[in-house]
């Protein structure tokens, strides 16, 4: 196989990026209307904006390592982060973990650094001096391996797992022989398929872990919603999946056939691992969608059938549409239309290598069309699920 | 011909790919079904008579249960699959 290459940003720390933005997060929701005046004051800063803060730390488990790993993206050229003083998420430790990736970035805190103004008087000096730095980071040839494709399917239609899903699949399966890594997750929308993944496990070990992973999702969501197919939306049914098996045999296919090679927890960065890596996140497209980046994707495919106007605010989410009504009814919100298998007649090999003909053009600096439009949405992190007989009836399973 | 698809040679249900009205004659691959309901695209017809709490089948793999017999041709969804057996 040809061994292909595309131009992205070195970072200090060995990662790739294909975008080299600047962002700005708050630790707590407290501190958001600072981050909106920051990117107000220098164009080109995205923040960040979350719901979390230190008031509901038992429901925001995964609130610190989140920001960590999302401000290490390699799509990240600096990250600004602005810390109230009094919550539980330092600023401080968010900072020294940035440091260690050789990534610039400025940190401040309002209660310590002299208040509202003066914070945002030096942050904005220093967002305006990452931004010009930015612009003198010149993208350099990288092997394909350095990519982490994120998959992700949402307002699925029953289509979905026909054309749509299988065209990721596709894709992950030839950036895997690339040598490079893909994620599939959405844990409530493989239950049904537990056996399917664990048999394509490459050591018993993970065999057993991803099993007992969607098991233990099986158990929360039947404890939480008091039933195992509340991951079966009343658009999904509209569009024609029935059961939450059904749905699930249509999602796994985004991970295509080749082998899992490991599995991994909410915002646990994948690093230099290789191969198909699941990740232990929920069903809520903003919450995995975070997830995936958080994960260190550069960059997520995402499926619909419905029609979803979901993307992320600093990392590129191709939208692949699975059949030609939605397409024709959305076309504005979607990249790629699946639904020619069906009008034009095309195979799934060719709708794929459609596909990977467009991620390489993203790779390598196309705007997708949601970062065409300017896509500017909150960050939404994983909560944690607290069952309705309490959090002792879940053992180990949180998010 | 309206034609609808099957994921796997074992499935006991095909996917229509047009909205189809009861009546319609619809193209599942290697055999033609008359349609007994109106069913829309992208959702289920099936592809035999099925009874009470026998599996159903997509993409060769179990999908759930029938909760009342089903006729060949007829729209399979909520009302007559669900994830669990009906008790007797």
């Amino acid at each position: 196989m040809k061994i292909l290459t595309f131009k992205g940003y070195l970072r200090p720390d060995g990662q790739v990026g294909i975008r080299n933005h600047v962002v700005c997060v708050a630790t707590a929701s407290c501190v958001n209307s600072v981050v909106s005046q920051i990117a107000r004051n220098v164009p080109g800063v995205i923040p960040l904006r979350h719901s979390h803060g230190c008031g509901d730390i038992m429901k925001s488990p995964y609130l610190k390592r989140t920001l960590i790993s999302l401000c290490k993206n390699p799509n990240h050229y600096a990250a600004i982060i602005i810390g109230l003083g009094c919550e539980h998420c330092s600023a401080d430790e968010i900072a020294e973990e940035i440091a260690k990736t050789g990534k610039p970035f400025f940190s401040a805190v309002i209660q310590r650094n002299g208040g509202r103004k003066k914070v945002v008087e030096a942050a904005t000096e220093a967002a305006k001096k990452f931004i010009d730095d930015a612009q003198k980071c010149k993208r350099e040839e990288v092997p394909l391996s350095k990519i982490i494709f994120g998959t992700e399917c949402g307002g699925s239609d029953a289509l979905s797992g026909i054309t749509a899903n299988p065209a990721i699949g596709y894709v992950s399966d030839w950036i895997i022989s690339q040598g490079g890594t893909s994620i599939l997750t959405e844990m409530a929308e493989l239950i049904g398929c537990e056996k399917i993944l664990s048999d394509r496990a490459t050591s018993p070990e993970l065999a057993k872990e991803v099993y007992r992973t969607v098991e233990l999702t099986e158990t929360l969501v039947k404890k939480v919603a008091g039933f195992s197919s509340a991951g079966v939306s009343p658009g999904n049914q509209k569009g024609g999946i029935t059961t939450i098996q059904e749905k699930s045999l249509g999602c796994v296919n985004k991970g295509g056939i080749s082998p899992v090679t490991g599995i991994v927890d909410y915002a646990e960065p994948i690093e230099d691992k290789k191969g198909l890596i699941i990740l232990d996140a929920t069903n809520y497209d903003p919450e995995s969608v975070a997830g995936l980046f958080a994960a260190g994707a550069q960059v997520t495919m995402f499926s619909s059938g419905r029609g979803s106007p979901l993307a992320f605010p600093s990392c590129p989410v191709i939208k692949i549409c699975s059949n030609p009504k939605s397409f024709e009814a959305m076309g504005s919100d979607i990249d790629i239309n699946a639904g020619a298998i069906l009008t034009e007649g095309i195979s799934l090999e060719e709708l794929g290598e459609r596909c990977i003909k467009y991620l390489l053009e993203v790779l390598n600096g196309k705007e997708t069309v949601y970062e065409k439009n300017g896509f500017c949405g909150p960050l939404c992190i994983a909560r944690k699920l607290i069952p309705k007989e309490g959090f002792d009836t879940v053992p180990c399973k949180s998010y | 011909m309206k034609r609808a698809l099957i994921m796997n040679p074992t499935d006991s249900v095909c996917v229509v790919i047009q909205d189809v009205t009861a009546g319609d004659e619809i193209d599942v691959g290697d055999m033609i079904i008359t349609a007994i309901s109106d069913i829309p695209m992208p959702h289920k017809m099936a592809l035999k008579d099925i009874s009470v709490n026998e599996i159903i089948y997509k993409y060769g793999a179990p999908i759930g249960y029938a909760l009342m017999p089903i006729k060949k041709g007829e729209w399979v969804h909520v009302n007559n699959l669900g994830p669990d057996k009906v008790e007797s």
